[in-house]
């Protein structure tokens, strides 16, 4: 909805972690005024159970969970577009998972 | 009253050059200098109730001698209501008179704004969580216009909406 010459662009960023435990941990902190939208998410569990990967935007000191996904043992599953929740991340993304380990990248634009 | 297409329109250019004039709260002024303005944020995270935020407070101000042209964008789960502080002149307010509430989808081109020196035209947000909690991120963008008052009243000058004309 914005115009020609607004701005609009956001800047990419990209990472990746690999996680050997189940509690929730941080997968990226929004830095200063940025909003983060997630782009991509891709997962891999690395375990030989399926595991149920739990994805936690902070608003605050305030989580929710956006996405809860199945990820078959030793499978990879992306995610991107109309699969990745549509709103912004104010504070930082975690994740959770009932398996591990398990490997999650992601790329992030920040507004 | 006509604002000479001023606003409602795209994309965004410098709405004042150099040697031209512009009347606000009943007082003419000379444009000395246009520049672009650094970009201003604000972020605000766990809105759980209505929240009222001067944005002057904030650091969306005008110096002294400086006419601020400014347009907003919003992102996140609320609802804002602008308001037109310290105007008082008949067309003051703008959206904040008619209380009309802007979220996500108004366009910034719509939510455009001057602000005179640090008395003038400043604005004041009124702000309600669509979901609790909520989070804001505005920006502002635009340009900054370097003025003078004339004593002259000009023959030709622009009489800008969403700030007083008379005082």
């Amino acid at each position: 909805m914005l115009a020609r010459g607004d701005l609009r662009v956001g800047v990419k960023v990209s990472g990746s972690a690999r996680f050997t435990g189940t509690a929730e941990s941080d997968l990226f902190s929004v830095p200063g005024a940025y909003v983060a939208y997630l782009r991509r998410l891709q997962i891999t569990n690395e375990s030989t159970a399926s595991a149920i990967v739990t994805l936690r935007f902070y608003n605050g000191a305030t989580g929710k969970d956006v996405l809860t996904i199945s990820v078959a043992a030793g499978a990879t599953v992306v995610l991107a577009e109309d699969e990745l929740p549509t709103e912004g991340c104010p504070t930082r993304i975690t994740v959770e998972s009932t398996q591990q380990p398990y490997t999650v990248s992601y790329s992030v634009e920040l507004e | 009253m006509s604002t000479g297409g001023w606003f409602y329109e795209e994309p965004f250019a410098p709405r004042l050059k150099p040697r031209e004039f512009i009347q606000v709260a009943d007082e003419h002024y000379e444009v000395v200098e246009t520049r672009p303005m650094f970009p201003w944020e604000l972020k605000l995270t766990n809105i759980t109730a209505e929240v009222d935020v001067d944005l002057k407070e904030k650091g969306l101000k005008a110096l002294k001698d400086e006419l601020l042209n400014v347009r907003l964008r919003i992102q996140g789960p609320v609802q804002v209501l602008f308001r037109v502080e310290g105007a008082g002149g008949p067309i003051f307010g703008g959206w904040g008179a008619a209380e009309r509430w802007a979220d996500e989808r108004t366009p910034p081109h719509l939510i455009e704004f001057l602000v005179l020196g640090e008395t003038k035209g400043w604005l004041y947000a009124k702000v309600r969580p669509i979901t609790v909690p909520a989070w804001l991120k505005l920006t502002a963008y635009g340009y900054v216009y370097v003025v003078r008052k004339t004593s002259a009243r000009p023959s030709v000058y622009a009489i800008p909406a969403y700030i007083a004309s008379t005082g």
